[in-house]
Order: structure tokens, then C-alpha cells, then sequence
């Protein structure tokens, strides 16, 4: 910003007031995110290259130890590929269901709203309770699940969903989808009403149904914001931590472990603060790694919304 | 002393593209200015670098004397009437019309006074506690005008505060701030339209302004004077063509002779007409262009005592009172012509008819558009 | 032929129910079962009704500390989220209005910290909470809090205040206002919609949220809602009922607020997702 100092006391009085607005404004915000955001960003990295279990001065320069030794975490890596099934079930199963509930609540028009409010309930809750819910309804012996699908016959159908290895991931990620379904197909309908009637008329005029109206006219002009859904999708599945951390803490035997719970056990129950650093920073760098190359990616998908 | 003076303002934008160039022009007290000009010609701009708005790229602003070219909008002094009235939504007439003063630290009671007394000049009583959402477009329209009468500035600016406005409600305002001004004795007004029936009707001058090629060679200023003045004598081909509904006819020939008592000029079209214009500049052989306006075309009565253009009708437009002929002459070219008649003449299409147009009627413009001046 | 056109008529109702009875039949189940009596839940079936209204279970919640998780989740949402929507609005302003040579470069930088994963950020907020004497204070949480949801709210605040027609600023200006006075006057009341939202969209997340709720508290003194859920749990683990009781009680807040506002809650969540 060019202060040049000039003859009429005018201009100096013109470029300060602008100024000393932009910056009394903007101060409040970048202290903040500087001491809450930038700041633990880097003392992570810092934090990352240390040997230290968080009491007193123990703490030890180890270099890039810990990211070597991360490299060769068998527990990441299984942490990892579980955040990216999650990413996958998000996309090929939640986003799908979201849409449909989306395309039906568009058409119902006035019935819809009674439907809108119930659907949404999902989104009021806090994830503890939702989790604390569910390890309920899953629960082996009691929870209505397995109580209902023995009652149809099906016994064989009634697992310990969060007790056995192959069933846990699975069923956590149920779970999930049925917590943020609700948030994308408020997203698609956002989206949906965007769109001018008249365009809808026309088609019906011009002798289309509905199914080639959905994937002609609809799906396209949703187009910004399924990519929007999509990378919502992705970098939420990467970062995903509360409802696995309460309904199955990462387990049995790391079946469910993702990177955010794998990061919190290393840090608040093995105590090794260096290490968890490494792995919160390394999430980090991935989240904004997959950010960046999805975006550019799919750049020519974006729109306004 | 000028209310307002710009002298040599230019303004371009940082990839260099020049919008105003070489503005030279007064604007004094309780003069009525009207900036007219197509769109494109950086009238808008103008008003806006006297608003302070915009930053002025060189030159000087004065307003009262005192240089303004850096001073804040909320020092100059100024009020101005926005295009989309630029009401504040969420407050009321009331509170619209009292926020300028409000700012200034004015009493209560005197701005209580100022608001209900410009309210009542516009008929706006009964309105004062409506917000904008509840108003009519015209209705908003004065009350962007009361907003800005309330604060007895020094300068009105208008931007094209009518365009918003349906044609009858059009008329009905643009008297109304007419009338408004007189009222205001001291105050000058700058008044920004591409409409030159507003433009004649309202202003005490014209400041035409032009873009382009013009604008390259001659500066944004094609032409400053009273309406009538640039009806009867425009300075160039532009101002001719620009001023006037419908245009002007133009008709290319080549000058035979002339001196300072009227030229003589053979049409490429083949009349040979005689102009009544200073034909000092005039030499053998130089293209010029011959403007003539439609109501001054009369159709030929005796063809041997009247220099007359032999066309043929293409259409006539019957608009009651009058009769606006379009023809084409029947001569080489066949340049278009546009001829204004009493309403019932029994012109019809494909009739040969003689238009006659006397010396007195013509504009003469030289080989670069400039006008020779008319003797009358 | 005609089945691939049959299916978007019947299937998608039929999703929808199937979907609306996957929705309900959770909350269902954990009303219900919550007004059973413990021996009850234990002797009949899990999907029984039960056979009268029991109450004790939330009796039993409320006398203990519920009240005080309660409070602190009202102050320390409260709180954020005033802050939340003056500190945005201010950045908002400026991002959307102010012309300077950093204006977009620190723009973008402020909405890619919507992207980062908050666990980047736990291990260093915890050791400087802990280190200032903040760990276990009501005042713990509103830094991170207001910090964490800046970048989406002043997203959101920043594209609505572009929409704000500049002639709007140009008038007041020539009214005479100062910049300061523009924002307070002009634009802080016209997004009131906008500030609507980002306060309903910040308050539910807020509201909810666990893992620095988790990590920078520790004594029910201090402890938000979500962790009335995870304390109860040592307390009430073979009482089921009593359990999802807790659970009932720490979710009907929202619900309640959501149930009086329902279209304006809708679509400040809508408005949070809107990422170009």
C-alpha cells in the first residue's frame, strides 16, 4: 500500500481512514487464525521432528526419524486405506441416496416439507450421542438390529457388527452415511431449486420424461454442485474422527483406524507426542495434497454453487 | 466564480485504455448542465470523477475554486441522484432522507424540519415511514431526489436517474426536477443522459460528449452551448448527427466553389446545391459532406425556383400531426433520406418525389468533419 | 421396455419411506426405550413398548451434574458465536469491499483453512491451553472455537456482502460517511440473513462438537454437552435406559431450537456448504 506523503492534507486523510479500517478489521481474524491455525500448523511440523511423551523437558531432536519411521507404519497405511474406503462409500453410496431424496423432495413440492424436517434430524445430533446410539442399536445380543433380523429368520445375518474385524469398518461407515446424508441432500436440493422452472416446462413440452429430464437437464445443471458434494466428500472422509473414535475407538485390532484416531491414540494414550505430531501433520499435507489436485482436476465442473 | 471547472481532466485505467481526454469545461452557479453523449463517451465517468467517485488520471477538478482532485466524496459537498436510486433497504423515507444530514452532527429539529419540508415539495408525506420494498419506482425516484435536495449542496449530480422510469412517468419527473432547480437559486446541477429529448429539454447547456476515433483526435468534448445552439450550429459532423430526432441526412459531394458568402456543391448523388455557410476554407475539388435535417425538407412546390434532391418513397410513417417520409435518391449512390411532412400528405410508396431544401437549411462539413460556419 | 421408465416412479418413493423409516426408527428407539425401567429393558424384548411410562431414568439424569454440562455449552457457544459473527463480519467487509494488493492472496489463504484437519492442529493447541493455564477453564474452548470456524464464516459473510450493490456504499459515501460508519450503518444490518446464518451454522456445529471439548476439559465443572454423553458412560454402563436418557436430554436442546425455526436452520446448513 503506497502511504506517499503529499502536499493537501486531504489525500493523507483519504488513503488513512480505508487504511486503518482494512487493518483494524482484518486484525481480529488473522491474530486468530495465526494463533489457532497457522501457528499449530508449523509447531506440528516442529513437533514432528522430536522424541517426547509431553512431560517436562524429556523432549529429543530426532530429525525426520519419525517420518521415516511412518513410511513403514503398517497402521498407518491401514488407517489410510480405511479413510479412502471411507471416501469411496461416501461417494458411490451417500451422494447417490442424497441426490434421489434430493430429486424426490424437489418434485414432492408442498408434502415435501414434513419430510425435509424429519430427514435432517440425523444433523442435530452431536456424533457422541449418535455413536453411543448406534453401539446400541448394534450391539449383539440386545440391540433391536440383531433382535429384528432374528426375528425374521435371518440369524445368519446377525453379526457383532462392532466386535468382528470384518464388519466393523463396514459398520461404522453405515453410520456415518446416515449422519451426513442429510447434509448433501440439503446441498442437491440448494442445487436443484437453483434451476429456473421454465427450463423443466420446456423439456415436458417438448414430449421428454421425467428419467431423461433427470439425466439431460438436471444432472447437468448440477454439475457444480455434485463436484462441490464430491470434494465435500473426500476431504470429510479424510479427516473423519468423531463417530469412529466413540463406536469403536479404531478397533478390533485396527480394522476400523483412521488417521484421526490413530493420531489421537499416539498422542493422548502411548504418549508419544513427536510421533502423533508426525502423523496429525502428515494428515495435514495429505488433506491439502488431495485438496489441491481434486480442485484443479475438476475445475471445469465448477460453477457459482 | 464557476461552480465547477475541469480543466485538461483525463482519465484512463491501468491498461492504459483512455475514457476521458482533454475535458475542458465550467459548469456555473445555478446553471443546469447536462453531460449528453452515446454510450462508451465516459459521461457516466465524468460525473462520477466530480462525485469522487472515480480518481481523475490527470488534470484538475474545481469545485467553488478550491482543487478537489483528492478529497474524499464525504468532504465535497456534493449529492447526487444514482441510476438505481441506491436507496438504503432498510430504512425508512424518513430515515433515508435524514441519514446525510444525520452524519453531518445537524440538529434533530432542523433535520426533522429539512426532511418534512423537501417531503412535502415532493409529495412524499404521506410516505415517510414506508421503507423502499413498499414504493412504487417512481416514488423511489423522488425520494433518491429528496435525499439529496435535503442536504442544500452546492452540486446536484444525476445519473441518468429516468431510465428506470416507464415513459409517462419519465415526462412527469423530468419537470419535476426542473422545476425543483429553479427553486434552488444557488445550486448548480450536472445531469448525465444518452437521451437528447431530455438533454434539450432540461438543460440550460449541452456538454456533448463523444468516444472513439473523436475521441482520439478532438478530446471527450465534441461540443458545449445552450441546446439550441448546438441544434443550429453543431461544430461537427458527430454533434449534427447526434442532436436532432430524426438524424440529421448526410449527403457526400465534392465542394465546385465557395468564399466567405456560400459555397457551391456538386452531390455525388448529381444535384448541385448551394449552401449559405463561410466557404473561406472552401477549396475546388474538397469532399465534403451536405447536412440537411428532415424538417427542413419540404416536398418541391415549383421545382424551378427551389434547388430540390429527386427521390423515390421507400416508406412513409404516418405519426398524426406529421409524416415522416424515408426515401432514397434517385441519383447515383441512392443515399437515404428522411424527410418530415404534414400529416396529410398523400405521399405513397414507390411515388417519385422532389424534396427541396433552401440554401439557408444546409450544413456544410469539411474533409474532416468539421463544420463551416452557417451564415444565418 | 417400459420397467426402465417405471423404476424412478416407484423406486424413488420407495426410497424415500425405506429411507424415512432408517431415519426415525434410531430417535424412535432411543425415545422409547428410555422410558422403560431398567429390569424392563432386561426382561422384554428391545422392541416392546413399554408397558407404562417410566420416568426415573430421566429423574435420575437430571439430579446429577446435567445441568452444568448444560450451562457450558450455553456459555461457551453463546459466547463464540457472538464473536464469531462480529470478528467475520468485520474480515468479511473488508475481503468483499476494501481494495488492496494483498485483498485476494489473503482471502485465499483464510478460506483454505476451512480445509485443514482439525487434528493437525490438537497436539500444540493442547500444550499452549495447558501451558497458559487455560486447560479445564470455561475459557478454554472459545479461542479454538471461534478460531476454527472463522475461515467458513467469513467465507460465507464475504460472498454475501459482494452482493451488497455497490451504489448502496457510493450513496453513503457521499452522505458522508466514514468507512467505519458504512459498515456499522450499511452493511452489518443488511446481512443480517447472512449473519443469520453463519451464527445457526457455527452454533449446531459448536454445539456438537467433541474432540477439543474432549481434549481441553476435564472436570464436569467445565464440560460441554457432547461430554455428558462419554462422562455418563462409566456411570451408566449396564443401565441402558438411563443411558439413552443422557442421550435424549443432550440432543433435545437443538431439537427444540430446531423445531421453531426450521426453514432458517435448514438453510444456514445449506449455506455452510456452498465451496466454489
Amino acid at each position: 500500500m503506497n502511504i506517499a506523503l503529499s502536499a493537501t492534507p486531504e489525500r493523507r486523510l483519504r488513503l488513512s481512514s480505508q487504511t486503518l479500517v482494512t487493518i483494524v478489521f482484518l486484525a481480529p481474524s488473522l491474530l486468530l487464525l495465526a494463533v489457532f491455525l497457522l501457528y499449530p500448523l508449523v509447531s506440528s511440523l516442529r513437533l514432528s521432528l522430536l522424541d517426547w511423551n509431553g512431560l517436562g523437558n524429556t523432549a529429543r531432536y530426532i530429525g525426520l526419524a519419525n517420518w521415516a519411521k511412518l513410511a513403514h507404519d503398517a497402521v498407518f497405511w491401514q488407517s489410510l486405506r480405511n479413510n479412502v474406503l471411507l471416501a469411496v462409500a461416501s461417494i458411490a453410496i451417500q451422494l447417490p441416496i442424497a441426490l434421489a431424496l434430493a430429486v424426490l423432495l424437489e418434485k414432492a413440492g408442498r408434502g415435501s416439507r414434513i419430510l425435509k424436517v424429519l430427514y435432517f434430524l440425523p444433523l442435530l445430533m452431536s456424533s457422541v450421542a449418535i455413536g453411543v446410539l448406534f453401539k446400541q442399536i448394534y450391539d449383539p445380543n440386545f440391540g433391536p438390529l440383531n433382535v429384528a433380523l432374528q426375528a425374521f429368520g435371518l440369524d445368519g445375518l446377525a453379526k457383532d457388527w462392532l466386535g468382528d474385524p470384518h464388519f466393523s469398518l463396514g459398520a461404522t461407515i453405515a453410520v456415518i452415511i446416515w449422519q451426513n446424508a442429510p447434509f448433501y441432500m440439503i446441498l442437491f436440493l440448494a442445487g436443484l431449486s437453483s434451476m429456473p422452472a421454465e427450463v423443466n416446462e420446456a423439456a415436458l413440452l417438448d414430449g421428454a420424461s421425467e428419467w431423461t429430464i433427470f439425466w439431460r437437464i438436471k444432472l447437468p445443471h448440477l454439475q457444480g454442485t455434485v463436484r462441490t458434494a464430491v470434494l465435500l466428500s473426500v476431504l470429510g472422509s479424510l479427516r473423519y474422527f468423531d463417530l469412529v473414535f466413540v463406536m469403536t475407538g479404531g478397533g478390533p485390532e485396527g480394522s476400523s483406524e483412521v488417521m484421526a484416531t490413530y493420531m489421537y491414540r499416539t498422542v493422548f494414550s502411548s504418549f508419544q507426542l513427536g510421533y502423533g505430531s508426525t502423523i496429525g501433520s502428515a494428515m495435514f499435507l495429505i488433506v491439502i495434497t488431495v485438496a489441491a489436485v481434486s480442485m484443479y482436476f475438476t475445475r471445469r465442473y465448477a460453477t457459482e454453487v | 466564480m464557476a461552480s465547477i471547472s475541469l480543466t485538461n481532466v483525463q482519465k484512463s485505467y491501468a491498461n492504459g485504455n483512455a475514457v476521458i481526454r482533454n475535458a475542458n469545461l465550467e459548469v456555473g452557479r445555478n446553471e443546469f448542465c447536462v453531460f449528453l453523449g452515446p454510450s462508451g463517451c465516459g459521461k457516466s465517468t465524468l460525473l462520477r470523477m466530480i462525485a469522487g467517485l472515480e480518481a481523475i488520471t490527470d488534470g484538475e477538478l474545481r469545485i467553488d475554486g478550491q482543487l478537489m482532485n483528492d478529497v474524499e466524496p464525504a468532504k465535497r459537498q456534493v449529492a447526487m441522484v444514482f441510476q438505481n436510486y441506491a436507496l438504503y433497504p432498510h430504512m425508512s423515507v424518513y430515515e433515508n432522507m435524514a441519514f446525510g444530514l444525520r452524519q453531518a452532527k445537524v440538529d434533530k429539529a432542523v433535520i426533522d424540519k429539512k426532511v418534512r419540508s423537501a417531503a412535502a415539495a415532493l409529495q412524499l408525506d404521506t410516505y415517510l415511514e414506508r421503507r423502499p420494498a413498499a414504493l412504487s419506482g417512481g416514488q423511489r425516484q423522488r425520494v433518491a431526489i429528496g435525499r439529496a435536495i435535503v442536504r442544500e449542496p452546492g452540486v446536484f449530480l444525476f445519473d441518468e436517474p429516468l431510465s428506470n422510469l416507464d415513459a409517462a412517468l419519465r415526462v412527469q419527473t423530468r419537470t419535476e426536477i426542473a422545476r425543483l432547480h429553479r427553486e434552488f437559486s444557488e445550486a448548480s446541477a450536472v445531469y448525465v443522459t444518452h437521451d437528447q429529448v431530455e438533454a434539450m429539454a432540461l438543460a440550460d447547456r449541452i456538454v456533448l460528449l463523444q468516444a472513439g476515433a473523436h475521441m482520439e483526435k478532438h478530446g471527450s468534448v465534441a461540443q458545449v452551448g445552450a441546446p439550441l445552439e448546438l441544434y443550429h450550429h453543431p461544430r461537427s459532423k458527430f454533434v449534427a448527427g447526434f442532436i436532432g430526432s430524426p438524424k440529421m441526412n448526410f449527403f457526400a459531394g465534392t465542394i465546385v466553389d465557395g468564399d466567405d458568402g456560400g459555397v457551391v456543391i456538386d452531390l455525388d448523388s448529381g444535384e448541385r446545391v448551394r449552401a449559405c455557410v463561410d466557404g473561406s476554407r472552401a477549396r475546388a475539388g474538397m469532399k465534403v459532406t451536405l447536412g440537411v435535417r428532415p424538417e427542413h425538407l419540404r416536398v418541391a412546390v415549383d421545382a424551378r425556383n427551389e434547388q430540390t434532391l429527386a427521390s423515390r418513397v421507400k416508406l412513409v410513417e404516418h405519426m398524426g400531426e406529421h409524416s415522416y417520409i424515408h426515401a432514397a435518391l434517385t441519383g447515383p449512390g441512392a443515399a437515404s433520406v428522411i424527410a418530415k411532412v404534414p400529416g396529410d400528405s398523400p405521399l405513397t410508396h414507390n411515388e417519385a418525389v422532389s424534396l427541396s431544401l433552401a440554401p439557408e437549411a444546409c450544413h456544410v462539413f469539411d474533409d474532416h468533419d468539421l463544420a463551416m460556419r452557417r451564415l444565418i | 421396455m417400459n420397467k426402465k421408465f417405471r423404476f424412478p416412479r416407484v423406486g424413488i418413493p420407495l426410497l424415500a419411506l425405506i429411507w424415512l423409516a432408517v431415519t426415525t426408527i434410531p430417535f424412535i428407539f432411543m425415545v422409547v426405550s428410555s422410558l422403560k425401567s431398567q429390569e424392563e429393558t432386561f426382561a422384554t424384548s428391545v422392541w416392546a413398548p413399554p408397558s407404562q411410562i417410566y420416568w426415573g431414568n430421566y429423574a435420575a439424569v437430571l439430579k446429577g451434574p446435567f445441568f452444568t454440562y448444560f450451562r457450558n455449552s450455553l456459555f461457551t457457544v453463546g459466547v463464540s458465536v457472538v464473536v464469531i459473527v462480529i470478528v467475520s463480519a468485520m474480515a468479511a467487509y473488508v475481503f468483499a469491499r476494501m481494495r488492496f494488493a494483498l485483498n485476494k492472496t489473503l482471502f485465499g489463504l483464510v478460506v483454505a483453512g476451512m480445509i485443514v484437519p482439525l487434528h493437525a492442529t490438537l497436539v500444540p493447541i493442547y500444550l499452549f491451553t495447558r501451558n497458559l493455564g487455560l486447560y479445564d477453564t470455561p475459557f478454554a474452548l472459545l479461542g479454538p472455537y471461534v478460531a476454527l470456524s472463522l475461515p467458513v464464516s467469513i467465507f460465507i459473510l464475504t460472498e454475501f456482502m459482494r452482493q451488497i450493490p455497490r451504489e448502496l456504499e457510493e450513496a453513503a459515501q457521499l452522505d458522508g460517511c466514514s468507512p467505519f460508519r458504512i459498515f456499522w450503518r450499511i452493511f452489518f444490518p443488511l446481512s443480517g440473513p447472512g449473519l443469520a446464518t453463519v451464527a445457526i451454522f457455527n452454533g449446531i456445529g459448536l454445539w456438537n462438537e467433541f474432540i477439543f471439548a474432549y481434549m481441553l476439559t476435564s472436570t464436569a465443572e467445565h464440560r460441554t454437552l457432547p461430554l455428558a454423553i462419554w462422562d455418563f458412560m462409566g456411570q451408566y454402563a449396564s443401565n441402558i435406559p438411563s443411558m439413552l436418557a443422557v442421550l435424549v436430554l443432550t440432543s433435545l436442546p437443538l431439537i427444540v431450537a430446531y423445531a421453531f425455526g426450521q426453514e432458517r436452520v435448514i438453510k444456514g446448513m445449506m449455506a455452510g456448504s456452498l465451496k466454489g
